[in-house]
């Protein structure tokens, strides 16, 4: 099966599909999750979905597993129609998922969480340990994996918890398993044993669903690829017609998210200086970031990296270092460093920084309602008058101010969060993750921005696990790996900066 | 997915069904009120007299006072269940300082009293903020303690406190107005107005919303937790000046029922549980109905047991509506 055309759900080889998809439609109010889209897949066949975050990618496979109800269009698992919206019927027409988030109980055994739901029982109701354990030998050795069984999940790797997951959905009458987006905190041996026991289960006959936007593994384990963009299926490329230049092409739509770097000169004022920052896992983190410049911190997963924000500004406990804002040292806490200038956008959108309840206005406003306050009583019109200024500044779209911000797309959420310090007139802002889960148009806005930010005179640092992004939006790229500073990049691409990161005992993931 | 627009529905924020319901909660509080007046009215021609009416109304202040203050607990994520224990030490320490005339002043001994409960507050407060202790466990370890305390002081006997300049405070008019009515007016006026027109009304409903987001964004978090419980407690105090000055008399039995009104209140008025949202009105509204139910019971000669059990069915019922209304909002 190469290059299937993309409006053909039932394929044209000799084997009958496992899945076809049939212009599905999902809409979310007035947003198309998914619009007319289509995709079949053979038995034993590995189709990777690939696309920019927001593209749609979890939404398809939601709807096939039967945990979303497309609107439109028609699924069909074996060449049977299936109804749609139904877990349970997925389930019985072999369809498995293993979603982003884990789902194991991590305090119990390897074994009890393999048979949760099912526990094999003797008379009386009494669980059968013996029965039990076996069972989880079986299924893991199916897959050719080896781990005790008896260990709480809790102690397993990220990888050994994966495949604990995998062996569970793994119960008889599989046909097709979908994977979301498995290998986010996986180190390069971890990726290639979780392929490894993917092609296990093709050898079995069952299809995958491989959710992905890391091209490289998506190159080593796909036969084919297929592309969302903005809900559409805009590309289905056989494994023959396969290049990583069309493929970043058909996922991107020739949008450009560049923005230019520019070179601070040294005559700038430094407007955040960290001195000798440790923490956690953090040894003598040093640098400055200008006015003028962004400065883009990147790290993998356990570099120490993810601390960073939250200690610069005074919210986690620091060991010693210290932090000047525009040449005043703070040490009391985020309102201390909010006070001097500076302003912060975490990178967990919904437990760091929105709150859910409160409307557009309300989130918008409130790193600044003492500026908004006289003698404790809020200027109703002042705050209407500044949350109208930067909504139309960000073009957030939305009806009105007192919608609920959590009624709205990611991309538009994460910029009410932008606007908060813009309306704050943050002298330095930092920013974590600050485009993960935005759609690649807010992407490209977020990023003119920041651009337009440090033009204006604000020092801007950005801390990002996302290598485009830091390769893109970083004058200066910092690269931390175990917790120290270990390169200063300018003008990098991202082979150059994932090689800094990763150093020599790994591989790049970006070839 | 390029197309931000929202969902014509989402526009007022919540399902339609969320809305209606909230709406129920809100405003149908009112119609509740309505329904139990007109019941009442029809069952005893006591019922809808003036008399009657500032009765009420100088019962409903001392809960009123407590509910208000819980109000904003409620709503910053917080908790106390300890201002039943509250307002039973005040009364005990006046009765205790004042002796019936032998002791202290009578309003220095109220002073002392109204201090019992700004005490408590601070205990609360600090060892929810600084220890981080859960506020339902700590509040429900100083409600012990606190009652304890009472019963401690007097061997558990009722004590007398004739003075009628004291006795004004709680059982006095001015006009026709009940005094205790017009500072329980007060101190709702001051709690409506915090809560919509203020930024620490603002940054109370943010830190509920989310604690992480609101430090995150500047708002001194543990300050305000912990001045709410302070005030809590206060406010406690106050309530146990005004139910002592109301009953001349003081006994540590008194306020053992206070914490389930005050608690049953504040969730029928709309406040949720879970934190983030609620309304100093629909607290007064649900504090006026507790009372008038109460009130109507005792005129229709129900036992008091009967309206103890009704507390409780009626906390379950305006849990339940909490519960429903978010999770259709979800």
């Amino acid at each position: 099966m190469t290059a299937a055309a993309t409006t053909t759900p039932a394929g044209g080889s000799s084997v009958p599909p496992v899945l076809v998809v049939d212009r599905i439609t999902k809409l979310y109010g007035a947003v198309e999750a998914l619009k007319d889209v289509s995709l079949t897949v053979a038995p034993g066949e590995v189709v990777a979905l690939c696309g920019e975050n927001g593209a749609g990618k979890s939404t398809l496979a939601r709807a096939v597993a039967g945990l979303v109800r497309p609107d439109t269009g028609r699924i069909l698992v074996d060449g049977a129609e299936r109804h749609l919206g139904s877990v349970a019927v997925a389930h019985a027409a072999g369809i498995r998922i293993a979603p982003q988030e884990l789902t194991l109980a991590p305090s119990l055994s390897v074994a009890e969480n393999i048979s949760m739901g099912r526990l094999p029982r003797r008379a009386l109701g009494i669980v059968d340990h013996g029965a039990m354990r076996d069972l989880a030998r079986r299924r893991l050795a199916d897959l050719g994996i080896d781990i005790d069984v008896s260990v709480p999940v809790e102690r397993l790797s990220v990888l050994h918890k994966t495949l604990v997951q995998i062996a569970r959905s793994m119960t008889p009458g599989a046909r097709l398993f979908i994977v979301d987006e498995p290998t986010a905190p996986m180190s390069g041996p971890e990726v290639d044993q979780l392929l490894a026991v993917l092609g296990r289960l093709t050898a079995q006959g069952i299809a995958v669903l491989y959710i992905s936007h890391r091209l490289d593994e998506v190159f080593r384990i796909a036969q084919r690829v297929a592309v969302l963009r903005d809900g559409r299926m805009v590309a289905d490329f056989g494994r023959a017609e396969l290049t990583r230049a069309a493929l970043a092409g058909a996922m991107v739509g020739g949008r450009s998210l560049e923005i230019g770097h520019r070179t601070a000169s040294a005559t700038e004022a430094v407007a955040l200086q960290v001195r000798g920052l440790r923490f956690e896992t953090v040894r003598d983190l040093s640098f400055g970031v200008r006015t003028h410049e962004i400065v883009a911190v990147y790290g993998v997963s356990g570099s120490g990296r993810e601390g960073i924000g939250l200690a610069i500004i005074g919210a986690s406990p620091v060991e010693a270092g210290t932090v000047e804002i525009l040449g005043v040292p703070v040490s009391g806490g985020p309102r201390q460093a909010f006070d001097a200038g500076l302003g912060y956008v975490p990178a967990e959108r919904r437990s760091q920084g929105l709150v859910p309840e409160f409307s557009i206005r309300e989130n918008l406003t409130l790193a600044v309602l003492r500026r908004l306050t006289r003698v404790g009583i809020l200027d109703r019109g002042a705050e209407r008058s500044l949350v109208e200024r930067w909504m139309g500044a960000l073009t957030i779209a939305a009806p009105n101010a007192e919608v609920r911000v959590m009624r709205l797309s990611g991309g538009n959420q994460q910029k009410v969060l932008l606007a908060r310090w813009l309306a704050h007139e943050s002298k330095v802002l930092v920013l974590e993750e600050p485009t993960r889960g935005v759609d690649i148009a807010t992407k490209a806005e977020i990023y003119r921005v920041l651009r337009q930010l440090a033009d204006d005179g604000v020092a801007v640092l950005v801390i990002s696990s996302d290598l485009e992004e830091v390769a893109l939006v970083g004058d200066r790229v910092l690269v931390m790996r175990n917790g120290a500073l270990v390169a200063e990049l300018q003008g990098a691409d991202e082979t150059e900066i994932a090689r800094a990161a990763l150093a020599a005992e790994e591989t790049p993931v970006v070839a | 997915m390029s197309h931000e627009a929202l969902t014509p529905r989402a526009a007022g924020g919540g399902t339609t069904k969320a809305v209606w319901l909230r709406r129920i909660q809100g405003q149908g509080l009112l119609l509740v009120l309505l329904i139990l007046i007109v019941f009442f009215t029809t069952q005893s021609k006591y019922f809808l007299t003036p008399q009657n009416f500032f009765s009420i109304g100088s019962v409903a202040s001392a809960l009123g006072i407590m509910a208000v203050a819980q109000t904003f607990l409620i709503i910053s994520g917080g908790f106390d269940l300890s201002v039943g224990s509250v307002v039973a030490l005040t009364g005990v320490v006046i009765g205790v300082l004042f002796q019936n005339g032998a002791g202290l002043d009578i309003w220095l001994s109220a002073l002392v009293g109204l201090s019992m409960g700004l005490l408590v507050g601070i205990v609360n407060g600090a060892v929810v903020v600084a220890l981080r202790i859960n506020a339902l466990i700590t509040t429900l370890g100083t409600l012990s303690i606190f009652s304890g305390m009472a019963y401690l002081l007097t061997a558990g006997k009722t004590l007398i406190i004739t003075s009628p300049p004291f006795q004004f405070l709680g059982s006095g008019y001015i006009g026709p107005v009940p005094v205790s009515m017009i500072i329980f007016g007060i101190v709702a006026g001051v709690g409506i107005f915090v809560a919509r027109y203020t930024g620490l009304g603002r940054s109370i409903f943010a830190i509920g919303g989310n604690p992480e987001a609101a430090r995150l964004s500047g708002i001194p978090v543990r300050k305000v937790q912990f001045g709410l419980f302070v005030v809590s407690g206060l406010l406690a105090g106050l309530a146990g000046v005004l139910i002592t000055s109301q009953l001349g008399a003081s006994s540590p039995q008194v306020g053992e029922t206070y914490t389930l009104s005050v608690v049953t209140a504040v969730i029928l008025g709309g406040t949720s549980l879970a934190g983030g949202r609620g309304s100093v009105v629909g607290t007064v509204l649900a504090v006026v109905i507790l009372t008038v139910l109460q009130n109507g019971f005792a005129l229709l000669q129900f036992s008091s047991y009967v309206q103890t059990m009704s507390l409780g069915i009626v906390l379950i019922l305006a849990v339940l509506l909490d519960e429903t209304v978010r999770r259709l909002d979800r």
